[in-house]
């Protein structure tokens, strides 16, 4: 059973939101026993996830302890592997990213689906939200999401109980979106950065269809917040307004801040000074941001370190993303 | 048997004048009420619309990841319609076609209007619409200007010169026949007609010129037929979604288009030529060969399903096999079975010379088709989107009010517009018509070997 | 167009005599060019004819007399194409060049989309000044009917009108009632008009 709700020594905003569970149970004890009963009340449950089974795709991927420590590739990326094509594939010449080029690494393993990564992302960019039944139907705004997965059957005893991973925009490098909006309001910017400029957006809405991590939220309403919520807004952050495309934009404000910081001081940028919201807030430690181009950064010797169980989303459609995850581990168990 | 063919074979140029002239008579109470049903439709479309644009997108039944779904349907549905005017005016006038002159101002009038409707459904998808001007690139001081990478610029300028084009064709085409309608009309009609006629005379030199333009002009709306179509399939082909990125959709699209477009003139002129008595110059032969158009284009159609899908299935891909096993047997499935039915089984009935001689069958069956083709790039569009790359992000769209009502409302702007435009300007060619008087005798004679004697 | 040569053989004489229009009315596109090669015989080259559908009969028999050459609105629709290009390459090539921004790993001048436009805009210019080109060779919108003009010529009838001398109009006459014409006409003209 969910816990964490029906506080009450956090305020008037804080009160009659949830049950306590905990208030359940007698002083000291660890269980109690309950009798359920129905009654006529009736509450939709809602969820923003639509198909729970992967299908075989590389989104959220594991690797069984035996697999790494004998350094073989899991059966999805060999197959993978035998459909791209061998060496270099580019058809354009690369563009060059000569200053900062901003990546992340993600452990899927060190990965709780606490979800705090997703409070903090809504927090630091005036994420709106959005409330139950519009949840419910589609438009909720989330920048970060934590996908949950369910293995497949004839995955059973080769696969964790359930895949979780924070999913957020890739910031690819041949990036889908980019080409396909009108205006240029998806641009590459020449930190590597995958930059949506509100003022400029029309609400085509073409860059979320070829988005094929669909990490773009469309503001489907002017955004709202109501008391106390316009309290917490943060004032580096623009606030969007209805029919403009949002996405993840790796703190872009607390990028430049840092930039604009280093540059008043007149010295380099270091590693680990620019620290995005969703990495801050995350409790293991899963997300690391850093720069590509700083071999010595955390961000860099991370994949370096773990070059056994790095993988990137859905790589045949060579969208050449900046976000590398990190295999989820487990125990190959014997199922009879 | 199908109906006696009222072809009166010795007509005389007068005859033309006077039947066109009967069609343009002042409308009846009939006439009229069906004009206001329409625009009580569009009314309520733009009622819509506003009520859209005050609130957000947020009242229709998008969400993500079916950022698209009712309104570039209707939009490639629009598009598709204005085509196969096109091809009747301007191709079959190429290849010197000679059953197109009765039909063909309807049908161009059907492809100025489409086009009208189809350029509204961008506006309408639009998230922030008053800025639609952002895809124009005009020299302003920022230096803002659009990305011709993006098909939706490629889509902008094609219906641009796409309307362009088509109106600058129907308006030259119209000019001899307004100095024939301004001949016979008095008041403010004259005047209306003088306008439209530009003073027109009829002088050898005149026609000369007139000759050259036409010719010209059918010869560049050709290449736009094939192309301006295309431009708008490659706004889904060129993607990576699958569903969407595949190379059979331009042609896929354009074949489509005459399908869906050639139906949507049968639907027309059926009722134009039954109220406004123009059976003897639209005759049941030039029904009969849109019928053989329809039936070709289906066939087209038919074997585009099937070879998609064997390309899917034979590239394996897991990413296309999902989509489209989604597509047959997943829960929006019966869309696409009513739609091979509409599409692929239905005018099939067409392979019969009395099924395409007969305007009620030809009614009822051009009827279905065009719900067949609206639901084929219902399909594809909304269907593609539901079953994403990203599992996680699968929904299905279900419509809400908002979208229902402005889907009604352009086929009610549409018509009203067709309408009027209808009963104030000759539907028929009496230019053309007069200049194939004498063909037409031989013709009806001998290539229309199934109707009895007269 | 018309002043260049004018094969004149009617007398022309100033005094007195006006000018008039003898309008000819037929009742079919062939009688009309039997008219017109009647006319030629006769040594009158200066005709106009209007006729409501364009005859191919009729065009036949004035080539047959007078060389028009073919029309040239062709070379407006032609530079107007070329013009469409040219303009598609500067806005496009242009435009990407003075704003350089990436977008999807796609060099910065992406030229095949650019093929597109161009397309689209050779097409749209290229009509267009086909039909200003039209509209200006035509001298539409006409403000000023050409004499001889009536409006059975833009519904069933074919007409063939002369000017000339009041003297001469005799001969005309006789020469378009031998050709068929069912039904002439004479019109005084006010002025020396352009012959067309």
């Amino acid at each position: 059973m969910p816990i964490g709700q029906g506080h009450s020594a956090y305020g008037r905003y804080a009160r009659n939101r949830g049950v306590n569970l905990w208030s359940f149970l007698p002083e000291g004890a660890r269980s109690v026993a309950v009798q359920a009963r129905t009654t006529d009340k009736r509450r939709m449950l809602v969820t923003p996830l639509g198909n729970s089974d992967m299908m075989g795709r590389s989104i959220i991927e594991a690797m069984s302890l035996e697999e790494l420590a004998s350094g073989r590739q899991p059966e999805i990326a060999r197959e993978l592997a035998e459909e791209m094509p061998k060496g270099p594939y580019e058809m354009y010449d690369p563009i060059s990213y000569p200053g900062h080029k901003w990546g992340m690494t993600i452990d899927v393993n060190a990965c709780t689906g606490c979800s705090a990564c997703v409070a903090a992302c809504y927090a630091e960019n005036n994420l709106a939200i959005v409330g139950r039944e519009r949840v419910h139907e589609g438009h909720i705004m989330s920048w970060l999401r934590i996908e949950s997965f369910v293995p497949s059957p004839n995955e059973d005893g080769r696969a964790p109980n359930l895949y979780i991973a924070p999913i957020l925009c890739q910031h690819c490098d041949h990036a889908p979106c980019e080409p396909v909006c009108p205006v240029f309001a998806s641009v590459h910017t020449r930190e590597g950065l995958n930059a949506q400029i509100y003022n400029r957006c029309i609400g085509t809405r073409f860059c979320e269809n070829n988005c094929p991590y669909k990490v773009r939220r469309f503001n489907w309403f002017a955004p709202e917040w109501p008391e106390p919520m316009n309290l917490q807004l943060n004032p580096d952050v623009t606030v969007r307004g209805a029919g403009v495309m949002e996405k993840c934009t790796f703190c872009i404000q607390r990028i430049t801040a840092a930039e604009i910081d280093a540059r008043t001081e007149e010295r380099e940028l270091k590693d680990g000074e620019v620290i995005t919201a969703c990495a801050q807030a995350c409790p293991t430690r899963a997300i690391t941001f850093g720069d590509l181009n700083d071999q010595s950064s955390a961000m860099v010797k991370r994949r370096v370190d773990n070059r056994g169980r790095i993988y990137t989303m859905l790589p045949e459609l060579n969208a050449l993303p900046q976000i590398t995850y990190l295999r989820s581990l487990y125990r190959t168990t014997e199922k009879s | 048997m199908a109906a006696a063919v009222e072809t009166n074979l010795h007509p005389r140029y007068i005859d033309v004048d006077r039947q066109v002239q009967r069609a343009m008579a002042p409308g009846g109470l009939t006439y009229w009420m069906w004009v206001l049903f329409c625009a009580f439709l569009t009314a309520l479309g733009i009622g819509f619309w506003t009520n859209q644009v005050y609130k957000g997108l947020g009242v229709t039944g998008l969400t993500e990841p079916t950022m698209w779904a009712p309104y570039i349907t209707n939009f490639v549905f629009w598009v598709g319609i204005a085509h196969s005017g096109t091809l009747i005016s301007a191709i079959l006038f190429l290849f010197r076609v000679r059953w197109r002159t009765a039909i063909y101002r309807c049908a161009e009038t059907m492809t100025v209007f489409a086009v009208v409707t189809a350029g509204l459904f961008p506006l309408i998808h639009l998230g922030r619409l008053w800025f639609f001007y952002f895809v124009v690139p005009y020299p302003n001081e920022r230096y803002l200007q659009p990305d011709f990478r993006s098909p939706l610029v490629w889509d902008f300028f094609a219906i641009g010169t796409y309307l362009t084009i088509s109106t600058v064709f129907l308006l030259t085409g119209l000019i001899p026949d307004c100095a024939n309608a301004r001949e016979l009309a008095t008041g403010w009609r004259k005047t209306l007609y003088s306008i439209f006629s530009f003073g027109w005379q009829g002088t050898d030199r005149q026609w000369r010129n007139f000759q050259m333009v036409y010719l010209l002009l059918a010869g560049f709306a050709t290449p736009l037929v094939l192309s301006v179509h295309s431009v708008v399939s490659w706004d889904f082909a060129m993607t990576q979604l699958p569903g969407w990125h595949s190379t059979i959709f331009a042609p896929y699209f354009v074949a489509g288009a005459i399908f869906s477009g050639c139906a949507l003139v049968l639907t027309l002129i059926i009722p134009i030529r039954k109220f406004w008595r123009l059976k003897e110059m639209v005759t049941i032969w030039h029904l009969d060969n849109l019928a053989k158009i329809v039936l070709l284009t289906s066939l087209i159609i038919s074997y585009s399903y099937c070879v998609e899908s064997f390309m899917v299935w034979y590239s394996q891909d897991p990413l296309e096999m999902t989509t489209f096993h989604q597509r047959y047997f997943g829960p929006q499935g019966y869309f696409f079975w009513i739609m091979v039915t509409c599409n692929c089984v239905i005018p099939l009935l067409l392979f019969s010379p009395r099924v395409r001689t007969n305007t009620v069958w030809l009614f009822v069956i051009s009827i279905f088709v065009n719900i067949g083709m609206w639901l084929e790039r219902f399909v594809i569009i909304a269907g593609s989107l539901a079953t994403n790359t990203m599992p996680s992000q699968w929904r299905f769209y279900t419509p809400h009010v908002t979208e229902v009502v402005i889907t009604i409302g352009s086929f009610g702007w549409f018509l009203m517009n067709f309408s009027l435009f209808a009963k104030f300007m000759p539907i028929v060619s009496m230019t053309e018509m007069k200049e194939g008087i004498s063909w037409l005798r031989q013709a009806v004679r001998t290539s229309y070997p199934y109707r009895k004697a007269a | 167009m018309a002043a260049a040569s004018r094969p004149h053989e009617l007398p022309v004489s100033e005094g007195s005599m006006s000018e008039v229009a003898v309008i000819s009315t037929f009742d079919s596109d062939e009688e009309c060019a039997q008219g017109i090669l009647a006319l030629h015989d006769a040594r009158i080259h200066e005709f106009r004819a209007f006729y409501p559908f364009p005859s191919e009969k009729i065009m036949e028999a004035v080539d047959h007399v007078r060389a028009w050459g073919r029309s040239p609105v062709r070379y407006w629709q032609l530079f107007g194409g070329i013009t469409g290009v040219l303009t598609a390459i500067a806005i496009t090539f242009g435009t990407s060049w003075e704003w350089n921004l990436i977008a999807g790993g796609r060099p910065i001048i992406s030229v095949p989309p650019y093929i597109i436009i161009m397309f689209e805009l050779l097409i749209l210019i290229g009509g267009l000044s086909g039909l200003t080109g039209f509209f200006v060779h035509n001298r539409m919108p006409v403000f000023d009917p050409l004499p001889g003009y009536r409006s059975r010529f833009s519904e069933d009838k074919f007409g063939l009108v002369v000017q000339c001398d009041e003297g001469a109009a005799g001969s005309v006459e006789s020469v378009l009632r031998s050709a068929g014409a069912e039904d002439i006409t004479r019109e005084i003209l006010e002025a020396a008009t352009d012959h067309h």
